[in-house]
């Protein structure tokens, strides 16, 4: 049929097959990139993919908590002077941008998230006037260790500012060494308590490890 | 037999009255059934003024089904129209718009009546208010199980009001009525080449017209079932006095059945032109249809100028202005193989007439459209990085088929100043506007700056010329001549370019074209221009690249998907090439040329159309 046209813009020896060729290969490049990077926050044993609703429930643990979907939006602007004027570099700062912006959206609401929980369960070292060491020692207190069910101990990681992260490492470094068997006792006696846990836990099954 | 179904429809039970339905039934009902202009059959066509639907049915009835088998059937509608849950129904006096499936005449239920009485050719015209809407059945009604055993797709609509809009009267009648029976008596010329008239000539012809009259024709049709046959063409001079159906010529039982056999590749490549255009497909599916009618030429030109006439409507329904010419050329390139005989190198002739003027009008309105907006060959639809890939390529390819028309007319003895006045323009604002992405991308390039380059010497645009190819030359030598090889997946596109950025190409390697055909185009160029001495400077940084030149030993099948006659010439450089003057001189001065005007000019468009092949004899006549 040949019904007028009235399209706004002609389109002129246009592929679009090829078109949806390139941005599926973006979109994928772009993927790879942010897996990458999220993988520096979340090990893929703890991320859970969901196909349906928006939110986790754990009925038969209501302590967990229950996440939920966060919307993260990017865009990359480009100037059609630049395509025009074939800046092949504008791949690398498209990509670069929305990766950055990605992983900052992201990191900013793991840190909330992670904040949050320890709000809501007091779970919160008050460094101020403390000395670096002592507040250390007390946030690897507060912190449960965990062992996997190989009996391995977990150590928790430490994410702060480099120039905190630092001058905590250089502290401790630096600390006497009553301070160093401190530290040692304490994540001994952490390493120990997680075992027990994951013992307590593994208890609980039937039989474990037997054929 | 011929008979004409027409019916107008003014006066209403539960919807508005009209005024000039009735008179446009009458007027197209007294122009069709005269002896020297439509032919219908007096006795068995009928004119229904605003008729019950249950005797619209009958009449339906009547005159698809009873006595002898139809040649030509013709189905006239004025009045309301009204689209309903997708489909399209046609008002008479007792419909009501709350009923229309049970009170109104389906489009559908009257393709089904079609399919079943199987008339050689059918013609239905419809002008209506809401008659646009019908377009949204014709996906679902053109189908063989619907059009049963009608058989070959002998169909043609015209709709002459588009949905949400009311269909224009005048103080004589329609518009669209008015526009059609202009065609019809002769006030409007269509052509003067043919004894009769197909409708969907007229349809094209209406839309041209009612172009500024805020409706909106739709004209669908690929009748291919034989010669046109709507009525007389009083527009070709002959005898006034012989009858419409000796004017009829019928074509071979071959015909049909080549037609019937590839209907739906045929209805494919139709409904996928103004979307998915793959000309290679298209030449295919033309070619295995066409190729049984090799020992009657006359039948195979018409069954080719046919399709020209349906597909060009088709391909201007493309927001590419470029699509009509692409269209028109794979038509013309099918007939290469035939061109031996003198009806088909007519048929050539016509179809090369019409790509070239379609050519010129398509590049004219691309030069606006850049006037407008600079960036008019950006993508418009979620382009974005991916013209860093493509635009290039389009750039190459839009110089490259403006030039193949300034070839086009030179090779046959001609000249054409908007032709070469259009190119011109358009070089000098892509070496403005976009020389960043004058980039040899990908070696399927070679073919259209083969033809731009030796357009713009030829021109005498010499300053534009050497930009052009230095710019090539330079974007070549800084990839180290890595460019994209022809059938590169378009997922690969982006790692090219990050490769490309890099210059670093061992990821992409498959993809990358070794020999290329690109550089021999170059060098072929650079001698024309007095730059070989500055090519050489550089030809050290692309050291071992080899390229290629392939040389056809004769044009018949160049259109082919692969061409086995030939030599393929290659050269490295480094090791058989250290200047541009090596390469010159092994350049085989005696290979094949083609045979024929039409024969050269079908290679241009065979280049154009599937850029594996350079058409080399485009630098005849330049300094070697």
């Amino acid at each position: 049929m040949c019904a007028l046209k009235n399209q706004p813009r002609n389109n002129y020896f246009s592929d679009q097959v090829a078109v949806q060729g390139f941005n599926l290969a973006l979109n994928k490049y772009l993927a790879s990139i942010q897996k990458k990077a999220f993988a520096q926050y979340l090990s893929h044993e703890n991320t859970l993919r969901l196909r349906h609703g928006d939110v986790w429930k754990h009925p038969a643990n209501p302590e967990a908590s229950d996440g939920g979907m966060k919307e993260h939006s990017v865009y990359s602007e480009t100037k059609f002077q630049d395509i025009v004027d074939h800046r092949l570099e504008l791949i690398d700062l498209c990509v670069t941008q929305l990766s950055e912006e990605m992983h900052r959206q992201f990191a900013q609401m793991m840190y909330s998230t992670v904040n949050e929980a320890c709000n809501r369960s007091g779970n919160i070292v008050e460094a101020k006037g403390m000395p670096l060491t002592d507040a250390f020692i007390s946030m690897i207190e507060k912190i449960s260790f965990s062992a996997d069910r190989n009996g391995e101990i977990r150590f928790p990681e430490v994410h702060a500012p480099p120039d905190l992260a630092k001058k905590m490492i250089d502290a401790v470094e630096a600390a006497p060494p009553e301070y160093k068997k401190r530290l040692e006792d304490v994540t001994e006696r952490k390493s120990k308590e997680a075992l027990e846990r994951e013992a307590e836990r593994k208890a609980k099954f039937l039989q474990y490890g037997e054929e | 037999m011929r008979r004409l179904l027409s019916i107008g429809c003014n006066d209403y039970e539960s919807l508005g009255n009209l005024t000039g339905a009735e008179a446009d039934a009458r007027r197209i009902f007294d122009t069709l059934l005269h002896p020297d202009i439509g032919g219908y059959d007096t006795e068995r066509s009928r004119l229904l003024l605003s008729p019950s639907i249950a005797e619209l049915r009958q009449a339906i009835a009547e005159v698809l089904f009873e006595s002898s088998p139809i040649d030509t059937f013709t189905y006239f509608f004025a009045g309301h129209g009204g689209v309903r849950a997708g489909s399209f129904y046609m008002c008479v006096r007792d419909s009501r718009s709350d009923a229309l499936s049970v009170t109104a005449q389906s489009l559908s239920d009257i393709f089904r009546s079609i399919g079943e009485a199987a008339p050689a050719q059918s013609n239905l015209i419809i002008d209506a208010c809401e008659s646009g809407g019908l377009i949204a059945d014709l996906g679902a009604l053109l189908k063989r199980d619907v059009i049963g055993n009608a058989g070959t797709p002998g169909i043609t609509l015209i709709a002459t009001s588009a949905q949400d809009q009311t269909a224009g009267e005048t103080a004589t009648g329609g518009l669209g009525t008015n526009a059609i029976l202009d065609c019809i008596e002769g006030r409007d010329f269509i052509n003067d080449s043919a004894a009769m008239l197909d409708l969907i000539e007229i349809g094209r012809r209406v839309s041209l017209r009612l172009r500024d009259s805020k409706q909106s024709p739709v004209v669908w049709g690929l009748n291919l079932s034989g010669p046109p046959r709507f009525c007389r063409n009083l527009g070709y001079l002959v005898d006034p006095s012989r009858p419409v159906r000796e004017l009829i010529h019928a074509w071979p039982q071959v015909q049909h059945d080549a037609v019937n056999k590839h209907f739906e590749e045929l209805w494919s490549i139709y409904t996928s032109i103004n979307t998915d255009w793959d000309p290679r497909a298209f030449v295919t599916t033309v070619s295995n249809a066409i190729d049984p009618l090799a020992n009657s030429p006359e039948v195979l030109c018409g069954a080719i100028e046919r399709m020209a006439m349906a597909m060009q409507i088709r391909a201007e329904q493309s927001d590419d202005p470029f699509r009509p010419v692409e269209v028109c050329a794979t038509l013309a390139v099918s007939l290469l193989p035939y061109l031996q005989h003198n009806s088909v190198q007519e048929s050539a002739r016509r179809l090369i007439s019409v790509t070239s003027s379609s050519l010129v009008s398509s590049a004219q309105q691309f030069l606006k459209d850049l006037e407008n907006d600079r960036y008019a060959l950006l993508e418009s639809r979620g382009g974005g990085l991916s013209d860093l890939y493509f635009l290039p390529l389009k750039i190459s390819k839009m110089l490259g088929w403006i030039a193949g028309v300034g070839h086009l007319y030179r090779i046959s003895g001609s000249a054409n100043e908007d032709a070469d006045r259009v190119f011109t323009h358009v070089l000098q604002h892509m070496l403005e506007q976009y020389s960043g992405s004058i980039q040899a991308m990908s070696d399927d390039q070679a073919p259209y700056w083969a033809l731009a380059l030796t357009n713009a010497i030829v021109l005498g645009l010499r300053e534009e010329a050497e930009q052009l190819a230095g710019l090539l030359f330079y974007s070549l030598v800084s990839c180290r001549g890595q460019l994209a090889c022809r059938n590169i997946p378009p997922e690969e596109t982006l790692p090219y370019l990050i490769a490309r950025q890099a210059n670093n190409f061992d990821a992409i390697q498959d993809y990358v074209a070794r020999p290329i055909e690109t550089l021999a185009v170059m060098m072929r160029a650079s001698v024309a221009l007095d730059l070989a001495e500055i090519f050489d400077e550089s030809l050290w940084k692309i050291d071992g690249l080899a390229f290629f030149a392939f040389l056809p030993s004769k044009y018949s099948k160049f259109g082919c998907d692969v061409i086995e006659d030939g030599q393929n010439l290659v050269w490295s450089i480094g090791q058989d090439v250290f200047r541009v003057s090596d390469f010159v001189r092994t350049w085989p001065d005696d290979s094949a040329r083609p045979d024929s005007v039409e024969e050269a000019v079908i290679g241009i468009f065979s280049s154009l159309l599937f850029p594996d092949r350079v058409a080399w004899y485009c630098f005849d006549g330049l300094p070697v």
